[in-house]
């Protein structure tokens, strides 16, 4: 006598073989599972800094005070006579040119390998700092790929190993600091400069509170944020993606865990951005974001290695173009990068390339579209592996 | 998993961004230019131009309006201003002072002689005693950058107020041409496009007959038609085409117009290539050299070779703010001595070459070209991005305006511009050139109209 349970099996294994199973019953139950699944769309919308440890009196991260600017550098040089101090402020009326060994005339800008100031600059030394591991080690030690510098903690203490070398390079400029011109600017061009128009769309939601993996684009999008009578954002406006220049669009991966987008990196991602009037691509390499989801939007930290030479140029565009306002001295800056430089090490020559950071960022729901009349979207490749860390995912139009 | 990777290659990444300009043209006609009958003076010509006809001193050469802040008056004068001043008023001696040039000298103002005022025209009496023409009461000026009839070098394209070399020249006199009081010519890019009135771009639709509309209730949906009042009448190239019942709609060269319901005051041109719709152009677009081509970036559509890399010129701006000049001209002319402002942005002779490239003229090019906005120069031997003077040995490369161009080194990809802007203290910059926006549209645009100046006029009323 076959058991009840042995008879369940083969009536159960008779229904799950059935036409009308296979045909009506599995997809309905699959369509449902993936009409739940939602889509966030998030437009950065201001927030936008690089983290670190910044006090009202800077004694903790800057004990020298401000670093000086382009001007006071100029100040600090010893000429021979008052004669050949004026005949250099000729023509150098914002203090960019020095007159380097050998004699020659440059530009602090466009040649700061050169140019070491007669004042000095330090670097930030705060230990505390939101951000991520970039490196992967728990100590900043050396590795293949990676220079040893020293790791920061976050401000809760529950990670001790963060890297964000670009902190102790910006952190004691005037400009560069939370209480500087540079940031405030930007954070404004987020709302106006079309450039600065940064979207993330995450597809695939589960769960907004823990979902093993969704599916995330970053792209750069074509409409206005606004602002409502109390100046907040409205949340759940549409944005165009803008797919008439596709190698803006990139795909990754991710996970949601307690509520926070943590993604997988996107190798090389450059996006368009106005800063201070200035429009340039901003560079991102290894990118991740985490971000906490809000009712709103989101806010958190894109984490990214930076090529310091691109890096230092964008900044060279945008600050550094108005150095009375910035007040950010070209020279000691770049060396200052270059010196923190902790990723994307040379195997040939050891020198590292690229600066880890931690860019903080705050954004706004929006419902992301495409527009008809432009260009389709770049087709997501058939997979992008989390593992491949190297993997380019930049897509391009003619994927259509 | 398997792991499929594409990669798009470099050649067909370009393809999908660039547009290469030998495509354009097809479809333009070299049909007349529909002037209106507006009275000038003996000693001023009409000339045409790449852009369009513009009004030309005796010898041919193009006029502009100054920097004048008053109409009836000229401030350019034969003044050395020899100090500049910060927008937080430092003030400073300006370097190479036997270089500094004069209004009078970068501007030359258009001088009356025995020649008598009429219409528009009238007369100027100039503090130092020179009778200068003026038309609609702003003074006119010609450009030491026009070297021969045709050229409009006073004027980078692209940028409204000043001159884009900071040059006291605001822009080129278009001599006027017939239009409807429901037509104006608006710039998009380079390209001088009829709209509508509140600034939407005008099309033709290939399903239409001459003078006949066959857009129905479907293609309505999509095109709009410009109607023209009761009251309009045909003149110069424009007609009025009998809609059903009592509505009248313009067609230009036989052809109804209509605006695109997917177009704003400020998306340029998407409506071309839909449905086949032909933009209407006031100016046909000029000759481009097959090596340059249009790139879309993030600032819209620039110039670019024909790798898809953006295009420069390196500019200067002698006049600052109020007025003031803060930069030599030779800061973008040649002179004998090496002049540093050159290698500012680049390092020395040695670097800047691969820091700014120049386009390359291929063998054989130069004398088979005849286009006017873009050229053919010489630019020195060590590297200047400017041009170098007459019978010096050098390289021979494209010119947009008489300037060369350039890319910038440390973009890796079409469509940046990271170069943009790239200056040193505001005062001289590599500028991007603004290239034809028409190119947003779908489809490959063909141009319908051959009309060339700017003006408002009604058709078929009295001329102002």
């Amino acid at each position: 006598m076959k058991s009840e349970g042995f008879g369940f099996f083969r009536k159960s294994k008779r229904i799950l073989k059935s036409r009308l199973f296979l045909s009506v019953v599995l997809p309905t139950l699959l369509l449902s599972a993936s009409a739940r699944a939602e889509t966030i769309g998030l437009v950065v919308t201001g927030g936008w800094s690089i983290a670190g440890h910044y006090t009202t009196d800077m004694k903790l991260e800057c004990p020298n005070g401000y670093n000086p600017d382009t001007i006071s550098s100029w100040k600090a040089i010893k000429f021979n006579s008052d004669a050949e101090r004026d005949a250099d402020w000729v023509g150098n009326h914002e203090g960019n040119f020095r007159t380097v060994e050998g004699g020659k005339r440059v530009h602090v800008g466009f040649a700061p390998q050169l140019v070491n100031e007669t004042a000095p600059s330090f670097d930030a030394i705060g230990t505390m700092s939101e951000g991520l591991n970039l490196d992967g080690t728990a100590d900043g030690k050396e590795t293949d790929r990676t220079c040893k510098h020293n790791k920061l903690s976050s401000p809760d203490g529950a990670s001790k190993d963060i890297d964000n070398q670009l902190y102790r390079s910006v952190g004691c400029f005037r400009g560069t600091r939370p209480e500087g011109v540079f940031f405030q600017y930007w954070n404004a061009e987020f709302e106006t400069a079309a450039p600065d128009r940064w979207l993330i769309e995450i597809k695939g939601v589960d769960s907004r509170v823990n979902d093993t993996h969704v599916d995330v684009m970053v792209a750069h999008g074509l409409d206005k944020v606004v602002k409502d009578a109390s100046g907040k954002f409205l949340p759940s406006l549409s944005q165009r993606v803008d797919t008439m220049i596709p190698r803006y669009v990139y795909y990754t991966t991710g996970r949601i865990e307690n509520g926070v987008l943590i993604t997988d990196p996107i190798s090389d991602m450059r996006m368009p951005s106005t800063a201070i009037t200035d429009t340039g691509e901003i560079g991102f390499q290894q990118a991740r974001w985490r971000l906490k989801l809000t009712d709103t939007g989101a806010k958190g930290i894109l984490g990214a290695y930076q090529d310091t030479d691109r890096f230092f140029r964008f900044m060279l565009k945008t600050a550094g173009n108005k150095p009375r306002a910035t007040a950010l001295a070209a020279a000691p800056f770049w060396h200052s990068l270059k010196r923190n430089a902790d990723g994307m090490k040379d195997p040939k020559t050891g020198q590292c390339n690229s600066i880890s950071a931690a860019w903080t960022v705050e954004m706004t729901n929006t419902k992301i579209v495409l527009d008809p009349i432009l260009p389709p979207l770049p087709s997501r490749p058939t997979t992008v592996s989390s593992t491949e860390v190297e993997k380019v995912t930049r897509v391009s139009s003619a994927e259509k | 998993m398997k792991k499929i990777q594409k990669f798009l290659s470099r050649q067909a990444y370009i393809a999908a961004l660039t547009l290469p300009f030998a495509m354009l043209g097809m479809g333009q006609s070299s049909a007349q230019v529909a002037l209106q009958d507006d009275p000038h003076p003996a000693n001023i010509t009409v000339q045409m131009t790449d852009e369009g006809a513009v009004f030309a001193d005796a010898k041919g050469l193009t006029l502009y309006s100054g920097n004048d802040p008053k109409p009836g008056a000229s401030t350019c004068t034969n003044e050395i201003v020899k100090k500049g001043s910060t927008v937080q008023n430092d003030v400073y001696v300006l370097p190479y002072q036997d270089r500094i040039k004069s209004c009078i000298q970068k501007t030359p103002p258009v001088l009356v002689g025995d020649a008598q005022p009429v219409g528009a025209w009238t007369v100027i009496n100039r503090p130092d005693g020179l009778k200068q023409w003026a038309y609609r009461g702003r003074a006119m000026y010609t450009s030491e950058h026009d070297r021969a009839p045709g050229d409009v070098n006073g004027n980078l394209s692209g940028r409204s107020g000043r001159g884009a070399n900071g040059s006291s020249e605001t822009g080129p006199i278009f001599a006027p041409v017939i239009l409807p009081a429901e037509v104006m010519i608006k710039q998009v890019g380079i390209a001088r496009v009829l709209t509508s009135k509140d600034g939407h771009s005008l099309y033709a639709l290939p399903s239409d007959s001459r003078n006949k509309s066959n857009c129905d209730e479907k293609c309505l949906e999509k095109w709009r038609p410009l109607l023209a009042s009761a009251l309009a009448r045909p003149a110069g190239d424009w007609t009025v085409a009998q809609r059903s019942g009592k509505e009248s709609q313009w067609a230009f060269k036989g052809k109804p117009l209509y605006t695109y319901a997917g177009d704003t005051v400020d998306s340029g041109i998407t409506g071309d290539g839909v449905d086949k719709a032909v933009v209407a152009l006031a100016v046909p677009l000029p000759a481009v050299p097959k090596d340059i081509t249009v790139s879309r970036t993030m600032l819209g559509w620039f110039y670019a070779d024909k790798a898809g890399m953006t295009v420069y010129n390196w500019s200067c701006r002698p006049i600052g703010e109020h007025g003031t000049p803060k930069m030599p001209e030779s800061c973008d002319s040649y002179n004998e001595k090496t002049d540093f402002w050159w290698y500012a942005t680049c390092g020395d002779e040695t670097t800047c070459p691969n820091v700014w490239r120049p386009v390359v003229v291929a063998e054989g090019e130069e004398k088979s070209w005849k286009g006017h906005m873009w050229s053919v120069v010489t630019i020195p031997s060590p590297w200047g991005p400017v041009v170098a003077p007459e019978g010096m040995k050098g390289q021979k490369v494209w010119a947009y305006k008489g300037r060369p161009v350039f890319t910038y080194g440390y973009e890796d990809l079409p469509g940046m511009v990271d170069g943009y802007d790239v200056g040193v203290q505001g005062l001289q910059k590599w500028a991007a050139i603004i290239a034809d926006g028409s190119l947003i549209g779908r489809g490959q645009p063909k141009y319908l109209s051959q009309a060339s100046a700017e003006s408002k006029q009604h058709a078929g009323g009295k001329s102002r």
